[in-house]
């Protein structure tokens, strides 16, 4: 678990902090129409995920779903939950942000990549979603590092040692493909005891997301980064929007992700 | 070990792949109707085997669904049909596919070599095992003495707790313990003598407010998933409101719309002074004067309601809210006005566990929480705490033995605790070790680690490596744990993965649903369910254990005769779809004010017992002029409760003898010296502190049983360290910084662990989770395992594992110590003092 | 090891191979018993272990039995039974992709054993990439190599070598030397530490004779 404590802080530095950590600092809250127009060309469906974290207690229901349905190694997630704790006793909060890959309408993980003739990482063009294929690629890692979000490890369990000179292959959460594709949700959404994990096709008007992106403002990560996330937030947005934080306030994150502890804050 | 199957196979080609690196080819389904109930392979995109069944990781068994390829488990979620989970589950649950195949589970039965506690074993069959365990039973039986076979247990539930605690009731010992002190039993025994069950549940579905006193129901319940996510739901989707008093602030406390922090063990004068309100405030006209009628809070069974009120008033008329401010340092205006919102928001439910109950006072803190429901009439009914529902099976019978003696080790020290009815857990090693009132040859323990769950760790292990107080101890455990490694005798257990079971738990739903448990894998090396290692030994020595010869057969049978689901299809139905439950079923509420025929409390041999009010069946004529509350298991023999409006069915008694009445002017206690009315009652160590003294209190994280899942390592990475809590204020006083080690001291010893700094908590306390610190349980929890020569190859996830840290385990500072009233152990009330090392 | 290259004494090296696999099978699959501990001590066997290097102590071969039974069997389990930190004897917590029991590789290993015409006893009670199976199963095809030579059947011959070669590859040699080297780390008993050599060199000597073997059966 990290745990960081940074009575003096300035408030900058903070909300740096806050978004390299959460990557949540971007909080303008996207305008629903913004978030329909993705729908473009021949893409019929638009997968996508709509996080209320209202509904959401932090209870990791959800990271330890992805860890047994994917058997993913000890140090690495596909999904996880951030806790945030900020304000001055007794006006103290605990906020929980759910995370995943943001599954981006403009992916820079895919834009480094670096295979030919076929990149590795890609868009699925028919739904949206970001995979990549074990079997092109070539460990070399660009992705993990062009992610803004965090959302990519190294997979050493995977792909062909030879050709990814044992690095193994990028990995990182692909909506449950093999499961969506059957007609069953993704494994953190069935389990979340809040549902607030809500998965479906945003192009479809009356599917769930739609409807919640279309009711709400939601907010996604980074939108500075015009990588145009298919993950929303309902509620995210306390980090800036709904606070004022002053420069000595206490403010600590919780994760259970060992990348975090070791590369952000060491 | 291999046996020549079909020589001429050689030939066939050796099937070793699988599909490797392939980019699946799928495609996009429009729709996803389906929840879940159905599992994939992420690497082949083939189909899994489902297999319904329960989990066991907490006592709240949901149902779940295990995924099996190629024999092996490979996932487990919830079962969508489930009403009690409506389909979701919580993260010990999806954590609990790492019990099966965790490589430090004992796989044949071990007898000790060397010392006890040595760590030197070796394997025998469990022929000698039983033969082993059996001889000394016998020797026993033969002797008359059955009493010196003890058998104490954690958890034990169900169709497990017929067979197993059968088979030793039918062998005629009542040498039988659990650990329910040690978990919530105050709780219990508090509602047995106010309202007779034992368990309560939330309405969230129904309700519009809730007041919470130290329940972390969002991470912990006892009833975790089948109440959390219906408050989570109702808080998003209804926009309920929950304050939440705590110490802390749990994820609970997070959620709620406000967390009131509360100094330790004041909860019940808060409580108190809430009453208070309410009652010079006249909030309980109305629903409140209406429920009086069936609350009892003066020694007069035939007050009425004005009178009733009178003795109320007259009973909190000193807990203003301004002196519950001075102990409790919640603010007079906040108590008072959420006194008045609980009162008229209608319905609204109140909710209390451990932070309430785990303190000296805490059976009057439940009691006062309890009168706080009835003035203001916010109880048993929809949106309210109502008495809890679950599935009644019908049991095939095992015979009890004749006679049943026990040693009396398990209810406390004589005059220790008035009301011990879910026993004194934490003091039977104590008791062993005093030895006044006798010890077991053999003491067997099942699902139940006494060196880690009970408080005074140092003491405990020195008395379980004692061979002249314990001369034999055999441990029942699939894993080695930190109380197995003392044992004499170790029979491998199943994980719950390897189980039948027919369960029954709680139904927020109020309906009741059935369920069962059935194993996802054959059980791996030699290890056996307990509840079918029973009818083994039952054969052995001759034990009549009725018609089922397995525990499979006794839960087929519970299938078969239990009306319902015997009709749905029976043992095949539940093994195809594991949950059943009554479709037509209303929700189940409001028994107590069900007008009773003068044919049912007039009939032969029943007699009204005038001092009580009860209605009731004596045994003898001499039972009828002891009276009920006198005569010994009176409360069987309950018929109906005579009120001033009539006679009622009422809140019938389950343990104690009380009266059919809420009964809050209590006999019994007054019988044992205690204000017979709820009262505020200090804690004796808090009254004495010094100014450098701190509170030690304790908590649970949601992805962490107490003592039974670090082993799980998506679990341990999760949470695998527990620093203690400490406010900002409280650290800075003593020179403690985020992160520096401190040194923890209670009257029985030190602790080294370290500090977190953080605003979440009230000042004057310091906060240890459980779940840490293990000294064995497996490599996850311990941090040990074999030694390895290759450091890159071998064991991926050990290696992969990147915490280093295992937290330190709270109990041994924490005596063994409990409320005098019901013998819960008191978790939240130990004096520490805390200095930077 | 007779190397031999002619039909009868490829059929001799090849029963030997055999012989001393179900020697080590029979060493790990179970704590060492009154009839075993009477073969450890036969001249014979002591002779033969003895040109293989390995010199049973004099506790071993001159303590009484009991006692000699009683601290083999202390000493087995906490090599390979537990409880608590022991070796596990199964293929699957070594692998670098295990580390758990009952992992993928035990199904492999199964589906190989099933594939082969073998079955699993019903009271053996290990996982089915128990270290004494893959080394039985070893001790099979050898068998049946052995017999193939002695038929003059060169096919036969390199169909059971083909099978040794491949489960070689994919399943004892990538694991069974780390396994062994651990043993020679934390043996208390030099009988085990013994064992544990004998196997490693017996595999690494074993790696390129069936290879050797299978080019002869190859070229027929």
């Amino acid at each position: 678990m990290t745990t960081v404590s940074t009575p003096t802080m300035t408030r900058r530095q903070m909300l740096k902090r806050v978004g390299a950590a959460t990557a949540g600092a971007t909080v303008v809250a996207a305008a629903p129409m913004a978030a329909r127009a993705a729908k473009h060309g021949k893409q019929e469906v638009r997968y996508a995920m709509v996080i209320d974290t209202r509904r959401c207690s932090g209870c990791q229901a959800c990271s330890i779903a992805c860890k047994s349905e994917f058997e993913v190694p000890l140090g690495s997630v596909r999904s996880w939950v951030e806790h945030v704790e900020v304000g001055k006793y007794p006006n103290v909060e605990r906020r929980m942000l759910p995370r995943l890959c943001n599954q981006c309408s403009e992916p820079p993980c895919v834009d480094v990549c670096p295979t030919e003739p076929k990149k590795a990482t890609y868009k699925r063009e028919e739904d949206g979603i970001v995979v990549v294929d074990d079997s092109l690629c070539i460990g070399c890692a660009k992705c993990l590092e062009a992610c803004p979000y965090d959302a990519r490890f190294m997979n050493p369990f995977k792909g062909d040692p030879v050709k990814t000179k044992g690095n193994g292959v990028a990995d990182k959460c692909d909506f449950c493909l093999h499961r969506i594709s059957q007609g069953v949700q993704p494994s953190c959404v069935n389990t979340c005891q809040g549902k607030a994990r809500i998965f479906g096709d945003l192009n479809d008007p009356t599917s769930e997301v739609a409807k919640l992106v279309e009711e709400y403002e939601t907010t996604v990560l980074l939108r500075e980064k015009k990588t145009k996330p298919s993950v929303f937030y309902i509620d995210a947005d306390y980090l800036e929007a709904k606070k004022d934080p002053k420069a000595d306030q206490y403010f600590r994150l919780d994760t259970h992700r060992r990348e975090l502890s070791s590369k952000r804050w060491a | 070990m291999l046996n020549r199957r079909n020589f001429l196979k050689l030939g066939a080609a050796a099937t070793t792949t699988v599909a490797s690196g392939a980019c699946l080819n799928v495609q996009a389904a429009k729709d996803l109707p389906q929840w879940g109930n159905k599992g994939f392979s992420p690497t082949t995109g083939k189909s899994r085997k489902a297999i319904p069944s329960a989990c066991w990781q907490c006592v709240t068994r949901c149902a779940s669904m295990g995924y099996v390829e190629d024999g092996r488990l490979v996932k487990i979620e919830s079962n969508v049909n489930s009403i009690r989970t409506e389909g979701v589950m919580c993260a010990k649950g999806q954590g609990g596919v790492n019990h099966t195949y965790d490589p430090d589970r004992i796989l044949y039965p071990m007898q000790r070599v060397g010392e006890r506690g040595s760590g030197e074993w070796k394997r025998i069959s469990w022929d000698e095992a039983l033969d082993m365990i059996a001889a000394r039973m016998k020797k026993h039986r033969d002797a008359g003495t059955p009493e010196k076979v003890a058998f104490h247990y954690g958890r034990m539930k169900a169709s497990h707790s017929k067979t197993i605690g059968g088979f030793f009731k039918a062998y005629g010992t009542g040498s039988i313990g659990n650990h329910t002190a040690l978990c919530e039993g105050g709780k219990w025994t508090s509602q047995e003598l106010t309202w007779g069950g034992h368990y309560d549940n939330w309405d969230f579905d129904n309700t519009k407010f809730v007041l919470n006193f130290g329940s972390n129901v969002l991470e912990t319940h006892t009833n975790h998933i089948p109440t959390a996510h219906r408050l989570l739901w109702a808080m998003a989707e209804k926009g309920v409101e929950m304050v939440t008093f705590d110490v802390r602030l749990s994820n609970t406390a997070a959620k709620s719309k406000e967390w009131v922090p509360v100094k330790p063990g004041t909860d019940a004068a808060v409580l108190a002074a809430m009453i208070n309100v309410v009652m010079s405030e006249g909030l309980y006209k109305g629903d409140g004067e209406e429920f009086l009628k069936y609350t009892r809070v003066t020694e007069d069974v035939n007050a009425d309601v004005p009178a009733k009120i009178a003795a109320i008033k007259a009973g909190v008329k000193d807990y203003t809210p301004a002196w519950a401010e001075k102990l409790s340092g919640v603010p007079a205006s906040k108590i008072t006005a959420l006194a008045r919102k609980f009162a008229t928001t209608k319905p609204a439910v109140l909710v209390s566990y451990r932070g309430l109950v785990a303190h000296y006072n805490g059976n009057e803190g439940e009691r006062l929480a309890q009168l706080l429901c009835a003035v203001t009439g916010q109880m048993d009914k929809p949106g309210t705490r109502m008495k809890a529902v679950g599935a009644g099976w019908k049991w095939p019978k095992i015979p009890k033995a004749k006679k049943i003696k026990k040693i009396d080790i398990f209810d406390g020290f004589p005059g220790q605790v008035a009301y011990p009815t879910h026993h004194v857990a934490e003091m039977v090693l104590p008791m062993i070790k005093d030895g006044r009132n006798g010890r077991p040859d053999m003491y067997i323990e099942y699902c139940w680690t006494p060196a880690y769950a009970n408080g005074n760790v140092g003491e405990c292990i020195e008395i379980l490596k004692d061979e002249k107080l314990m001369p034999f101890v055999v441990a029942v455990d699939p894993f080695y744990g930190d109380s197995t490694m003392y044992a004499d005798l170790i029979l491998p257990d199943t994980p719950f993965t390897e189980r039948w079971t027919a369960e029954d738990m709680v139904d927020p739903a109020q309906i009741g649903e059935f369920y069962i448990r059935q194993p996802f894998t054959k059980p791996l090396g030699e290890a056996r369910d307990f509840s079918d290692v029973v009818f083994d030994l039952a054969k052995r020595l001759g034990v009549d254990m009725g018609k089922a010869k397995s525990h499979e057969d006794f839960v087929r049978m519970a299938c078969e005769n239990t009306p319902g689901v015997k009709e749905a299809g029976g043992f095949e139905y539940m093994k195809k779809h594991g949950v059943w439950h009554d479709k037509n079923a209303k929700p189940q509420q409001q028994v107590y004010n069900r007008p009773v025929s003068e044919s049912v409390y007039k009939a032969k041999g029943v007699v009204l017992d005038k001092a009580s009010g009860v209605y009731w069946k004596p045994a003898s004529e001499a039972d009828a002029k002891k009276g009920y509350v006198a005569t010994k298991g009176a409360y069987k023999k309950y018929v109906a409760q005579k009120m001033p409006h009539g006679v009622f069915s009422g809140f019938a008694p389950d343990k104690v003898n009380k009266s059919g009445y809420l009964e809050l002017w209590s006999p019994l206690l007054k019988m044992k010296g205690y204000n017979p009315f709820p009262t505020w009652i200090p804690i004796p160590e808090h009254q004495k502190m010094g100014p450098d003294d701190l509170v030690l209190t304790t908590y649970k994280h949601a992805a962490q049983t107490h003592s039974r899942t670090m082993n799980c390592k998506y679990l341990a990475e999760v949470y695998h360290n527990n620093p203690a809590w400490i406010n900002p204020v409280t650290a800075k006083a003593r020179g403690i910084y985020d992160g520096d080690r401190i040194k923890v001291t209670s009257e029985i010893g030190e602790m080294v662990t370290k500090a977190r700094v953080t605003e979440a908590i009230i000042p004057g306390v310091v906060a240890i989770s459980h779940h840490c610190g293990h000294w064995a349980y497996g490599r996850y929890a311990s941090g040990r395992r074999a030694p390895s020569t290759d450091e890159e190859r071998g064991d991926r996830d050990f290696k992969l594992k990147w915490w280093t840290e295992n937290g330190v385990h709270p109990n041994w500072v924490i005596p063994n110590s409990p409320d005098p009233i019901n013998g819960q152990q008191r978790w939240m009330d130990t004096v520490v003092r805390v200095t930077r090392v | 090891m007779t190397v031999g290259s002619s039909s009868n004494g490829l059929a001799r090296t090849a029963i030997e191979v055999s012989n001393l696999y179900g020697f080590l099978a029979a060493v790990f699959r179970e704590e060492v018993s009154e009839h075993f501990l009477a073969q450890l001590r036969s001249p014979k066997l002591r002779e033969t272990l003895t040109d293989a290097g390995i010199k049973l102590d004099d506790p071993l071969l001159q303590g009484p039995d009991e006692e000699v039974l009683r601290d083999l069997a202390v000493e087995f389990a906490a090599l390979f039974l537990g409880p608590g930190e022991h070796i596990s004897p199964h293929e699957s917590v070594h692998l670098p992709q295990g580390g758990y029991l009952w992992g993928p590789e035990t199904v492999t290993v199964r589906k190989f054993v099933n594939a082969l015409g073998f079955d699993y006893a019903d009271e053996f009670s290990g996982m089915p990439d128990h270290v004494s199976v893959e080394l039985e199963l070893m001790a099979e095809l050898t068998r049946r190599e052995s017999v193939a030579w002695e038929q003059g059947d060169t096919d036969g011959a390199a169909n059971s070598l083909a099978y040794q070669s491949q489960f070689m590859a994919e399943h004892l040699a990538k694991w069974v030397p780390t396994f062994c080297s651990e043993i020679t780390k934390i043996a208390g008993l030099s009988f085990y530490r013994d064992m544990a050599r004998l196997t490693m060199d017996f595999l690494e000597s074993e790696q390129t004779d069936i290879e050797r073997r299978l080019d002869i059966a190859k070229d027929g």
